[in-house]
């Protein structure tokens, strides 16, 4: 996207007045989405998001600016912002040369999206959509979204590493209403992969609609769920946000490289219950927070957080690697180039353990059993999270009973952590988007079926 | 700028010579500025310009949609045959506007002149000196997680077939801190904040008082005993409340069956002393316009007068299925969004007490202070919320210890109707919607669950 003698001169550029370090980034998106509602097509748009973004260190900070031009004459102005910018006066001499570097793609698009005729994208949406509608009279409103995108990234920088990805990305959404006419639920599907068409057609989309169908029909008729401390059980897939939230953040450097986690100065102690291993794997095939090159021009990695309840690592980045001392993870991430980098979570889950999921239900004498999560959030300083329990049930005598809606589980990270008593043996993965610091990003979080011994749970006081 | 507005006019020549139908670039471009500072040097740094075109195109009634940030113009033709393609399947029968323009239109000031002569050092020594003031404010304060000062600028162009032309230039200036306090193990954090257009707007004093107090008050806050109890929200919480919920005013949810305010216009749906305007046309109102993203002209609406519905809120499409004429709440989430409605300036009415008469009018209960977690345990559908938060006892009518780790849990639309007396302490929001609040007393218990 940019020719190697630009980028040299860029970076130089960018270096000139005594910065440690230089990169520039450049990105060129094209995304495709089609949505209905109300039975039909109700919107389709076609856009090309295109900009580049040059960032320099000095030390431990940073200086980034961006825009949407990427000539020659855009970039160097990008990078003279910059380099105006940095706090040292000093000049250095900077001996650049610049090689590149293949990674090799783990994700690819068989059939590209954009390849596929609107008329039969639209085609593959109605047959989940219509699915979800006709599910059950009490269904009153769906929407539903196809959105695609191609994402081409191209990095250089002072390290003397320039990268390119490519990285495709699809994904379905089913949102189903049921309603008796005083109350409304609702029901969310949105399997999503870093691929092409390939992956829609792999789909059993009637399947997908019937879901999100089925869990709003179903909290329709669920009473409120009560509140106060119990144990949860809480099922694979999307149950592992809990884990993202919980843990997760406040093992990225943006929160551990500034002191401002629980998890700061933990390796090698026991952080969670020994049935607890947990990874970060940007390395797996075609999954959704797959990618083969970091945003920062590095290979990633599959990083072991926790093993068997010891914290082993961290989830770092460059500048995060700086303040740490410790080695980059290949952890850059940003939404575009918009962002400046910082380390993110990719695939992020808890391992497989030995616990059969009838035995962890049959075991539980009272509590609640959270079938699908919906989102939540986390202070990474205090570990203070919360997420709301999108499709529950009641547990009692070791049975799954009546569905409750309106549970939220709240807690702290490092408490929930050592609560975990018993971990499934099937893991899987659920896709999510997550936002911070570095703009909203595909993540995988996953899990197999856990228990937690004791948690709070918001609901309704009895 | 005015690339900006001949690129858009190269658009308009090419697709007026090259297809039918009628279309309407939408363009916006600015500059955005921000430096966050640690330890009295530059943490990051980041000075920023950008712009994105929107093109759309009316043909056989159906509106397709393209955009790009690409302004060359080897794009222009894919531009309007991806805008073309993506019409030809819409199937929604509703009929779609390309307007022509308002009869007038009346600027609200939306830019403040003094903020062009602060400069990027200016800015960096006022980050400074936030962290500066929250690290002397307390000996409990051990230092700020950030301090930041963020500046932009926004241009947006709004130029169609049917002869509209409208351009609108805003700023803004806003700076937060974020100090940490520490008492033996335990480390918490509070939020100070304050923006505005103007030099006077930055009062130090007043946001880092806000982050200090709320960082060392929570330290040792503890939850409490699962209860039903009476809740005051405090102001910003409950614009955080409205700002959730305000989906539920949008006629477009209401005709889709997802607000469960649909036909209850003229009827009774919040409590007497409940007043709910819309205002776009206030100077210096974070959702200030002269126009909304279908260049409709700005106005007031009172949306919920002394408890009742007096309207929903309208763009073109959905005012005309009505048979009501648009309240000028088109929006647009972003350049490529398609055309949605969201409030402008969203302000609940406030009443006569401070907060601390409505806890005495209150005697035992919880004043809620933040509600975290908004977008997972909300559900802007049905109304349900169970929401992590934080807040003070109030025993005897007056303010107790700090509470954390509670949820609040509820129902939006009978918190509508609950809501006993509103207080004289307008809050503003300064991030994501415009919304107004006072604080609030709710009449009826709410469950809060603790330990």
């Amino acid at each position: 996207m940019v020719e190697k003698r630009v980028s040299e001169a860029v970076l130089l550029k960018a270096m000139s007045t005594g910065a440690d370090y230089a990169e520039l980034y450049v990105d060129d998106t094209s995304s495709d989405s089609i949505s209905m509602i109300a039975d039909c097509v109700e919107s389709a748009n076609t856009s090309r998001d295109k900009g580049a973004g040059v960032r320099i260190f000095c030390g431990t900070n940073s200086v980034y600016a961006y825009g949407n031009g990427t000539d020659e004459q855009s970039l160097l102005k990008l990078a003279e912002k910059v380099a105006a910018a940095a706090e040292t006066a000093k000049k250095v001499h900077v001996d650049l040369v610049l090689k590149d570097v293949t990674f090799e793609p783990l994700c690819r698009a068989e059939i590209p999206a954009s390849s596929v005729d609107k008329k039969i994208r639209v085609d593959a949406l109605k047959q989940a959509y219509f699915a979800a509608k006709e599910y059950s009279p009490e269904i009153v409103q769906v929407s539903g979204s196809l959105s695609s995108s191609v994402k081409r990234i191209y990095v250089a920088n002072s390290d003397g590493v320039i990268g390119r990805d490519e990285r495709p990305y699809i994904r379905l959404g089913v949102y189903a209403v049921a309603s008796d006419g005083k109350e409304n639920q609702s029901g969310f599907v949105g399997p999503g992969n870093s691929a092409g068409f390939e992956f829609i057609k792999s789909l059993d989309l009637a399947a997908q609609g019937k879901e999100a169908a089925r869990i709003a029909t179903t909290m329709l008729h669920a009473g409120k769920c009560p509140a106060g401390k119990m144990a949860v059980v809480m099922d694979n897939a999307f149950g592992g946000v809990v884990f993202h939230e919980a843990c997760g953040h406040a093992l990225e450097a943006t929160s551990v490289g500034y002191g401002n986690s629980v998890f700061c100065g933990k390796l090698g102690q026991k952080i969670a219950n020994e049935k607890v291993s947990a990874v970060d794997d940007a390395t797996m095939k075609s999954e959704w927070g797959s990618r083969a090159m970091s945003d920062e021009g590095e290979k990633t990695e599959r990083i072991q957080l926790i093993k068997d309840g010891i914290l082993t690592g961290y989830m770092i980045d460059k500048l995060g690697s700086r303040r740490m001392n410790m080695r980059s993870t290949g952890s850059g991430r940003r939404q575009n180039y918009t962002y400046a980098p910082t380390s993110r979570m990719s695939n992020t889950f808890i391992c497989a353990g030995n616990d059969k999921r009838d035995d962890i239900i049959a075991s539980t004498e009272n509590g609640l059993y959270a079938a699908k999560m919906g989102g939540g959030s986390v202070n990474p300083l205090t570990g203070e999270f919360n997420f709301a329990v999108m499709e529950g049930y009641m547990i009692r005598n070791g049975k799954i009973c009546e569905p409750v809606r309106g549970a939220t589980l709240i807690g702290k990270g490092y408490e929930v952590l050592l609560n975990i008593d018993m971990v499934g043996d099937d893991l899987v993965l659920g896709q999510g988007m997550c936002g911070s610091i570095s703009g909203s990003v595909q993540t995988n979080v996953g899990q197999p079926m856990i228990r937690i011994s004791e948690i709070t749970v918001g609901g309704e006081i009895g | 700028m005015s690339e900006l507005k001949d690129f858009c006019e190269k658009i308009l020549t090419y697709a007026k010579e090259n297809c039918g139908g009628e279309f309407e670039v939408y363009a916006t471009n600015g500059e955005s500025f921000r430096v966050e500072v640690l330890d009295n040097q530059i943490k990051t740094y980041s000075v920023n310009d950008y712009a994105g075109i929107s093109f759309r195109i009316k043909k056989n009634g159906k509106m397709g949609y393209a955009s790009t940030t690409v302004t060359d113009e080897e794009g222009i033709p894919s531009l309007v045959k991806n805008a073309n393609d993506n019409a030809a399947i819409i199937e929604n029968p509703d009929e779609q506007f390309i307007f022509p323009g308002s009869e007038s239109y009346t600027q609200p000031k939306v830019y403040g002149e003094e903020l062009d002569d602060i400069s990027a050092e200016e800015k960096i020594e006022f980050a400074k000196l936030l962290e500066k003031k929250a690290v002397e404010a307390d000996e409990k304060i051990i230092k700020v997680e950030t301090s930041t000062v963020i500046s932009g600028k926004k241009t947006v162009i709004i130029k169609n077939s049917n002869g509209m032309d409208l351009c609108e230039t805003s700023n803004y200036i806003a700076a937060y801190v974020v100090p940490i306090a520490k008492d033996g193990d335990k480390m918490n954090d509070g939020f100070g904040i304050l923006g505005g257009f103007d030099r006077a707007c930055l009062d130090a004093d007043k946001a880092v008082k806000q982050g200090v107090t709320e960082a060392i008050d929570f330290l040792d806050a503890k939850s409490t005993k699962s209860a039903s109890m009476r809740v005051i929200f405090r102001n910003n919480a409950f614009c955080d409340m409205i700002e959730t919920f305000s989906g539920i005013f949008s006629s477009d949810a209401a005709q889709r069956g997802l607000s469960m305010l649909a036909g209850k216009e003229g009827e009774k749906i919040a409590s007497d002393c409940v007043t709910l305007t819309d205002d776009s046309t206030v100077d210096f109102g974070f959702g200030s316009r002269a126009f909304d993203a279908e260049g409709v002209a700005g106005q007031k609406t009172v949306v919920v007068e002394n408890g009742v519905l007096k309207t929903l809120l309208y763009n073109l499409k959905t005012a005309h299925k009505a048979g009501v004429k648009s309240t000028g709440n088109a929006s647009k989430g972003g350049y490529t969004s398609p055309i949605g409605i969201s409030v402008n300036n969203f302000t609940l009415s406030s009443g006569k007490k401070t907060l601390a008469e409505l806890a005495e009018t209150m005697g035992e209960g919880i004043i809620i202070t933040e509600v975290s977690g908004l977008h997972a345990g909300a559900n802007a559908v049905t109304g349900d919320f169970s929401l992590l938060s934080k807040g003070y006892l109030v025993e005897g009518g007056k303010k107790g210890r700090a509470v954390n780790g509670v949820t609040v849990s509820g129902n939006f639309y009978e918190l509508l109707k609950n809501i006993e007396e509103t207080g004289c302490d307008v809050y503003h929001n300064m991030f994501g919607e415009a919304i107004s609040s006072p604080s609030v007393l709710i009449s009826a218990p709410m469950s809060i669950a603790g330990e």
